[in-house]
């Protein structure tokens, strides 16, 4: 049953992140909503749901944009771990919780999908990317963090009495 | 403990693979063409219906925008429109002239006559690093890997991998992507390659320009056919920007690219390309001219 709600949700996500959210671009830059739906669930059932949700979610991601293979699973993978470490020790009723969470995790997640690619013999130039790119896709993803976030509470609380 | 030991094996394991994965599959790209194509496939009928829906509830907002500045935008149409109708005149007397020229140098071009397909868009690229999208049309309407996507602005990009009903089309903004370019001022006609910019998506360079070379602000940049994927001739942006690279030797430019890829709903696939179909009177003559022509001296050498 857990299993099919995440796969419900991520798959769901995928689709609406490659159809209508590019329709809301500013300057290219996008939210990244399955990175949301990554630190909600580890932040509301630790790690070893963050682990999966960021793993699966990242690699249906690169799947799905034939994209460099391996960098979003890498950096949401790392993300579920991180924010699923600080599970016991939030509040998870509190309003500011996701909005905080979130502007981290897309530092954290955009740094080491940089790294990965500097490793990988992309060029980038880190800084440039991370100020044009990441610091804009903070505030955007720290927008759609309260609806996603609220969502995903209420949502996997019906779930589990069901 | 033993339990906790078990999971961290398997997400080191899993790390790992992914990274090795991730090496590997940067030298050949197609490395897991079968999830890609169930993934791709799997997910373009719903893609395609909530995109439908995306897209008309934008038009909805943007004709409702429109009302209100179209009667300033009426008053610059008729004068653009005046404008045209002239330069259109102009137009037609040059084309004469240059159909006049060309029959007397006997000059053959592969000017680009383009058969197209038109696709929709129907998924664009769900992560943030790369730029790809997805059409509905694939093999089973004649498209082929390596083709050039088109809109009438101009460049899109290349197709990457198709399936039977769809097709994933990098665009010229992924940083893996690379076109041969050239200015279209015609003093100029320097050559560069346009690679897509991580740092800015919409603002894609291009590199590998001299020092000295002649190109400046708001010059067009237009594809130069080197490489075969890409026809020549398409545009591909304007000059915003040229920066000198640290090193002393090159310089790139910055573009802004003619296709507005924030709002990329229909696009032109271009499946092939022929020889000129000619649209001035003077042209049809030509071949038989040119055969008679080259005709006459080899019988006056025997």
């Amino acid at each position: 049953m857990k299993v099919f709600f995440w796969t419900l949700v991520i798959v769901m996500m995928l689709v609406i992140q490659s159809t209508i959210v590019p329709l809301l671009a500013i300057q290219g830059i996008t939210p990244d909503l399955l990175l949301i739906v990554v630190v909600s669930a580890s932040l509301l059932f630790g790690k070893d749901h963050g682990v999966g949700t960021g793993f699966f979610s990242g690699l249906l991601q690169d799947l799905a944009s034939g994209n460099i293979f391996g960098v979003n699973t890498l950096s949401k993978l790392s993300t579920g771990y991180l924010f699923g470490m600080a599970e016991r020790q939030v509040f998870k009723e509190h309003i500011l919780l996701p909005i905080l969470a979130v502007a981290v995790a897309t530092l954290f997640s955009g740094l080491i999908a940089l790294l990965m690619m500097l490793i990988l013999g992309y060029k980038i130039q880190l800084f440039a990317a991370l100020i044009n790119r990441v610091l804009p896709a903070v505030l955007y993803n720290m927008v759609f963090s309260i609806p996603i976030h609220k969502g995903i509470y209420s949502l996997s609380k019906k779930f589990n009495k069901a | 403990m033993r339990f906790f030991n078990k999971k961290a094996v398997i997400l080191l394991v899993a790390v790992i693979t992914v990274f090795l994965l991730a090496g590997s599959s940067e030298r050949d790209k197609n490395k897991f063409p079968f999830l890609e194509r169930v993934i791709t496939s799997g997910l373009a009928p719903i893609e395609s219906a909530v995109s439908k829906l995306g897209f008309s509830f934008r038009q909805v907002g943007s004709s409702a925008g429109q009302l209100i500045t179209v009667y300033r935008d009426n008053q610059a149409l008729k004068a653009e429109n005046e404008q045209l109708r002239q330069s259109n005149f102009n137009v037609t007397e040059i084309m004469a002239e240059n159909a006049r020229l060309r029959a007397m140098l006997d000059y053959k071009t592969k000017a680009p006559q383009f058969d197209f397909v038109t696709a929709k868009v129907i998924a664009r690229d769900p992560g943030t690093w790369t730029s790809t999208i997805v059409i509905n049309k694939g093999t089973a309407d004649g498209i082929a890997k390596d083709m050039a996507v088109v809109t009438p602005q101009g460049l899109v990009g290349d197709v990457i991998s198709v399936f039977n009903n769809t097709a994933k089309v990098q665009l010229i903004l992924d940083q893996r992507s690379a076109v041969g370019t050239l200015v279209q001022r015609p003093e100029s006609r320097v050559a560069g390659i346009v690679e897509g910019n991580a740092a800015n998506p919409l603002a894609p360079r291009m590199v590998n320009i001299a020092r000295d070379a002649d190109i400046i602000k708001g010059d067009q940049i237009i594809t130069s056919g080197f490489g075969g994927i890409y026809p020549k001739g398409l545009q591909v942006g304007q000059v915003t920007d040229v920066v000198n690279e640290e090193g002393g030797l090159l310089k790139y430019a910055v573009l802004k690219p003619s296709v507005d890829f924030d709002k990329l709903e229909e696009v032109l696939v271009i499946v092939g390309s022929r020889e000129p179909v000619a649209r001035m009177p003077v042209v049809p003559q030509k071949p038989s001219n040119t055969q008679a022509f080259s005709a006459a001296p080899q019988g006056a050498g025997r």
